[in-house]
This record gives C-alpha cells, sequence and structure tokens, in this order.
C-alpha cells in the first residue's frame, strides 16, 4: 500500500509558478502656479504705442509619454477686445520646444511641442498684454486660459 | 497484532526517514499579483515623478512543500523568472513573510525572510525540510518611474522545488 501511494506520487509538480503584473496608465499633468494673472496697460511713451506690460509664473508638468507625443496648447474663452493682443510665451520642458511668443486667442495655439515623458516643476511662463492707441480705453475684464497637454 | 505494529512502525520510518527518491515532493504556490499605477502615485502632483517603489501585501502568495518524505527530507525552493512584457527598469524582488506551518510542528524553514531580486537566473529562494504549508510570499517592484511608458508589463515567477536529500 506504501508503495502504491509512493507511485502516485512520482507525477507531483517540482515547480510552480506566480503572475506579477504592473499596469502603468497614462499620465498627463500639468498644474499653472497660482489662480490668476492681472495685467494692465496704463502707459505710453510719448509718440509710441501703449507700453507693453507681462507677468511671470511658472507651470509643473508631469507625464510618462512617448517622445514627442505631446504638445501645450493655450486658448481664452472669447477673443480679447479690439486693438488689445494677449501674448504667452511658455519655457518647454527638458526635451521640447517652445514656440516663443505667441499670441493666444480663442481658437487653441501651440505654445510647447515635441514633449518627452518629463517630470519637472517652476517652468517659467510668461504673459504679455499690449494695446493700440486705437483701442481706447477698455474696461477690466477677465479671461480664463485653458493649457493643455494634448497629443501631438 | 505484531504485524500491525511492525506495518505502523514501518509507515513512521518512512515518515521520519529521507529517501533518495526526488520525484515525491511537490510545490504549489496559490497567488498572484497585479499593480495598476496611476496619477494618484506622484509623488506630489504635476510636476512630480512616479513613487519607484511598491509592495504587494505580505501574504499576497503562499507556498506549500508537499509528498516529501518526513521531517528530515531536505529540500530547497529556487526562484528565477521569465518575462512576457517587461521593461529593463523595473526589478522584482521577492520575500518569504511567514514560516507557514508543517506537520506535527515538526519540520524546519530558513532564508528568503529578506528580499532578494527575481532575475532569470535561478537562485536559492529559501530551504527547509519536512511538509510546509502557506508560506506567505511579498513581492515588491522598484524603479517605476515617468520613463516607463504606459501600458501593461507582466512576468511569471518560477518557484521551483528542488530534493536535497
Amino acid at each position: 500500500m506504501v508503495c502504491s501511494i509512493m507511485q502516485v506520487s512520482a507525477y507531483a509538480a517540482m515547480s510552480d509558478t506566480i503572475s506579477v503584473s504592473f499596469t502603468i496608465d497614462p499620465i498627463n499633468e500639468i498644474n499653472i502656479a497660482g489662480t490668476s494673472v492681472t495685467l494692465t496697460v496704463n502707459a505710453a511713451v510719448a509718440g509710441s504705442q501703449p507700453t507693453q506690460v507681462s507677468q511671470s509664473t511658472t507651470y509643473s508638468i508631469s507625464t510618462n509619454c512617448t517622445a514627442n507625443s505631446k504638445k501645450l496648447t493655450a486658448v481664452i474663452n472669447s477673443a480679447m477686445p479690439s486693438g488689445i493682443t494677449l501674448s504667452l510665451n511658455v519655457t518647454a520642458p527638458t526635451g521640447a520646444s517652445s514656440t516663443g511668443t505667441t499670441t493666444i486667442t480663442n481658437v487653441a495655439a501651440d505654445v510647447v511641442t515635441g514633449i518627452d515623458a518629463v517630470a519637472q516643476s517652476d517652468i517659467a511662463m510668461t504673459f504679455y498684454l499690449n494695446a493700440t492707441a486705437a483701442a481706447g480705453v477698455v474696461s477690466a475684464a477677465s479671461k480664463t486660459l485653458t493649457f493643455t497637454l494634448v497629443d501631438a | 497484532m505484531k504485524i500491525k505494529a511492525a506495518l505502523i512502525a514501518m509507515i513512521l520510518l518512512l515518515w521520519l526517514i529521507p529517501r533518495n527518491e526526488a520525484f515525491c515532493m511537490s510545490v504549489n504556490a496559490d497567488g498572484s499579483w497585479s499593480k495598476t499605477i496611476t496619477t494618484s502615485n506622484l509623488t506630489s502632483g504635476a510636476g512630480s515623478n512616479l513613487t519607484s517603489t511598491y509592495e504587494s501585501s505580505t501574504n499576497q502568495a503562499n507556498v506549500d512543500i508537499s509528498l516529501t518524505l518526513g521531517i528530515l527530507d531536505s529540500w530547497k525552493v529556487n526562484v528565477h523568472k521569465v518575462d512576457g512584457t517587461w521593461h529593463s527598469d523595473v526589478h522584482l524582488y521577492i520575500r518569504r513573510s511567514s514560516d507557514g506551518w508543517t506537520d506535527l510542528g515538526l519540520g524546519t524553514i530558513s532564508g528568503g525572510s529578506s528580499y532578494i531580486e527575481v532575475t532569470g537566473v535561478a537562485q536559492t529562494f529559501f530551504t527547509g525540510s519536512g511538509n510546509r504549508y502557506d508560506a506567505d510570499v511579498q513581492l515588491k517592484l522598484t524603479g517605476i518611474s515617468l520613463s516607463i511608458p504606459a501600458g501593461t508589463y507582466s512576468t511569471t515567477v518560477y518557484l521551483t522545488l528542488v530534493d536535497t536529500f
């Protein structure tokens, strides 16, 4: 009887397995420091158009995208008044390219292209506001800027 | 009566004294580990990287060693992995997080209580003798970062029982 039990056990498993897997979701996070930027054009050099004003802030980005597969766009929720121009210069994170100072309208514009996987914080971005003399006196107004990390 | 006593003695002897039949033992591993890494795993939101190290629960899997020939029948468990889709930045570690239990509280188990990296090359995970049940296993992943493209990565960890007589 003992022998027969041992015969059966001769076919027992000598190895077994544990399956291990991990999934990394697409990660695309950006954040602009602060919640508002105020720009007021209120000076001019005699004989010239009103003086451009600017204000800087920073943004942070984390993405695990593949090389050159993402870009940053910027858009405001409605058109600027006639004679008033809002521009934005966004420093690119490592490995990407800035489009330089770019006019921002209610149609999305590229501000950074060729983004790779990156984790970088406190990257400079500067807003500029220009007005022509023809714009006249314009009441204070607010615009919402949407900064989006999208597929290139 | 004498025949019955002799039979019992023979069974006890077979149970207590190891023999050289390597083929009797069996290893059984239950459990698997699947980890999902999301935006919530960024160390401090936008601008930061992903947490690099993840540990499973201490009883993510458990291992049984059975059908040994007795408490003096020694063995070792080797470990290696065979990758499916894997990323070379990521390292997998394994440790034995409990001793489990044995028949009549006899038998031994040692080693493997500190993490060892699981590679494609078999190495000793832990050793022991006699039957062993529900020895818990914990796993750890290191090297996770945003440099690893989104996707699912998998590997199979092999626990191989070797009779060391």
